[in-house]
């Protein structure tokens, strides 16, 4: 599993790849965790929460749970740190997640787009690419 | 295509003006006109920027042509410094049009102090500033909101902050649409996006925001100055915020909506984040409800900055020093405007309204001279003040460009110059600078931006607005 950001002249694009489609979405989370907490360690791992997230398929998936974290960093200043998934529906995945709490999210990331969003299989079973308006 | 094959579909068309016609792509409905000379025209050339406007020249209902200003560069959907007009009868509304950051502009105040009067307190009015404004993602302000309150917000705009006392009628008068546009409707403003605007009203936000103290350094135009109230050697400063949380919901919210109701339409697209719907559909006039009321708020959040600024001014230079607002004006945002008649969904996307003298929205005071049209360079780099051209109607829509542009991603200038280093050189200039994370100033280095003494000269030669001052930073704050 693994993420990697790749240069955009204005955003940011995160490239993720994993063996499976539940892994690709933990491997999101940790990418966004990246930008929010820009490696810092930011002490102690609260409890483990329950997040729902709804879509129709792969990519709006991806989308919609990316988006969540943006929610969840600035309306309770939170990061996920541990994260997996629990559950696979059609129209709903279910995560597990405990995180850190912000003090303010240290990167300014606005929204996860559908520009150029890709969700493939690729040598390691799933790739994906999302942009971020930062 | 490559970016580069792409450029070859270009026409050069005047010094100032490519043009790719609507037969280089079967979906393309009008030609993609990009304002440009041959420097800026390779700069384009080396990002995506030239597909994302061919590909917003697909929209349904695009009337002319769609355009790139001198700045732009790749964006998501549109492409930065991207205008687009789509007639209300049969086009659409596209929420990735407007950008998640709804009605982000710039304002500009103009100060009864020279900068010598300024002397040595300009380090503790920039600290005072930064200790007044809360910067940064996510923060929040002291002007906390109710449900109530800000439902008023959304419909009333700026009027709504002259009953609180931190507006007056001269600040209205001198916002674009008098700080509220009249289309406003809380209830499609999710809970989701109250609840991120309840607690950020005053709050400038991270990345490219800012409040800078700035001085008037040379006078281009005299008789537009004077309109203007601007003179040499004034102390001004400049505003550039938006909507923040609030209307990065809504754009969430309506990019979702619009993907899934578009099919519906019949409307296929090259990229997702176009979606849009008809304007006269229930999801079209739901979003535009939906965006005039965060526009409304960042308007409102432009003008309780002001008024802070002003309490600021007041607390470290004395009660004499007043500000008063020049204009202030949005970059992100889809208006209905009238054009030969017809009625079109004015998308302008990191563009500025640029309005001539002969426009009846142009304020009173400026009708001999042109809408103020305000093009920031990047921190240790100047700013410019332009009015706006009545020939700029027909040649984009009345529009200009919203800045210098970004030439390198946020990571590579960071790559090039860490934040210490940037600060350090701001510094020997002379520039104080305050600002909440190294890496945010790193991004933002005045490296990874055109040169806007070159983007505004393209601005001009192309006749979209007239250069009218220019501005030079003395302290910045960043978000």
């Amino acid at each position: 599993m693994s993420y990697e950001f790749l240069d955009h002249t204005s955003e940011v694009t995160v490239r993720l790849r994993a063996g499976s489609f539940p892994d690709l979405v933990v491997e999101a989370g940790r990418a966004m965790a990246e930008l929010m907490l820009d490696g810092e360690d930011r002490g102690s791992v609260g409890e483990w929460r329950e997040i729902e997230v709804r879509g129709t398929e792969r990519g709006a998936f991806l989308v919609e749970w990316m988006n969540e974290l943006i929610y969840l960093a600035e309306t309770e200043q939170w990061a996920p740190v541990d994260l997996e998934v629990t559950e696979v529906e059609p129209l709903q995945l279910r995560i597990r997640a405990r995180g850190v709490s912000l003090e303010q999210p240290s990167a300014s990331v606005k929204a996860a787009t559908l520009h150029g969003l890709l969700v493939r299989e690729g040598p390691e079973g799933v790739e994906a690419e999302v942009t971020l308006d930062v | 295509m490559s970016p580069e094959s792409l450029g070859g579909l270009a026409h050069r068309i005047s010094d100032t003006i490519y043009e790719i016609p609507a037969s280089a792509r079967p979906d393309m409905r009008v030609p993609a006109r990009f304002f440009a000379d041959e420097a800026l025209w390779e700069q384009i050339r080396s990002d995506r920027s030239i597909e994302q406007l061919m590909n917003v020249a697909t929209l349904p209902g695009a009337s002319r042509a769609v355009y790139s200003m001198p700045d732009t560069h790749e964006g998501y959907g549109f492409p930065v410094g991207g205008v687009a007009a789509f007639r209300t009868s049969d086009g659409v509304i596209s929420p990735g049009g407007v950008g998640y950051d709804i009605n982000c502009g710039v304002r500009l105040l103009a100060s009864t102090m020279s900068v010598e009067d300024l002397g040595p307190t300009l380090e503790p009015l920039v600290h005072e500033l930064s200790r007044a404004i809360p910067a940064g993602a996510g923060r929040s302000s002291r002007y906390g909101m109710n449900e109530a309150e800000l439902d008023r917000v959304f419909t009333e705009g700026c009027s709504f902050l002259v009953e609180r006392g931190m507006a007056n009628e001269d600040d209205l008068e001198h916002t674009e649409a008098g700080g509220c546009l009249p289309g406003a409707d809380p209830k499609a403003v999710s809970q989701r996006a109250r609840q991120r605007g309840s607690s950020q009203l005053g709050t400038m936000g991270s990345g490219n925001h800012f409040v800078e103290v700035q001085c008037v350094e040379r006078i281009l135009d005299e008789d537009s100055a004077h309109a203007l109230g601007l003179e040499q050697g004034q102390i001004v400063v400049l505003i550039h915020t938006g909507s923040r949380g609030l209307g990065h919901q809504v754009c969430t919210d309506y990019v979702k909506e619009m993907d899934r109701v578009m099919p519906g339409f019949g409307i296929t697209l090259p990229d997702r984040q176009l979606a849009c719907a008809p304007f006269e559909s229930e999801a079209g006039r739901t979003y535009f409800g939906a965006m005039c009321a965060a526009a409304n708020y960042a308007w409102c959040n432009r003008q309780v900055i002001t008024h802070v600024t002003r309490e600021a001014f007041s607390r470290i230079l004395g009660p004499a020093a007043a500000l008063r607002l020049v204009y202030d004006v949005a970059h992100n945002i889809a208006k209905v405007e009238e054009y030969e008649g017809e009625s079109l969904c004015v998308h302008r996307k990191g563009a500025t309204r640029a309005f001539g003298p002969n426009n009846l929205e142009t304020p009173a005071a400026y009708r001999s001279v042109g809408q103020p049209v305000f093009i920031p360079g990047s921190m240790g780099t100047a700013s410019y003040v332009l009015v706006g051209r009545d020939e700029a109607l027909e040649r984009s829509f009345g529009s200009a460009c919203h800045g210098a542009g970004r030439r390198m991603s946020r990571r590579r200038a960071a790559r090039e110059k860490p934040g210490r280093e940037v600060r350090d050189e701001l510094g020997a200039q002379g520039i104080v600078v305050r600002c909440p994370s190294l890496k945010e100033l790193a991004e933002e280095a005045p490296h990874a931006y055109k040169d806007v003494d070159h983007v505004v000269d393209v601005v001009e030669r192309a006749g979209l607005a007239r250069k009218v001052a220019r501005l030079v930073p003395l302290g910045v704050v960043k978000g």
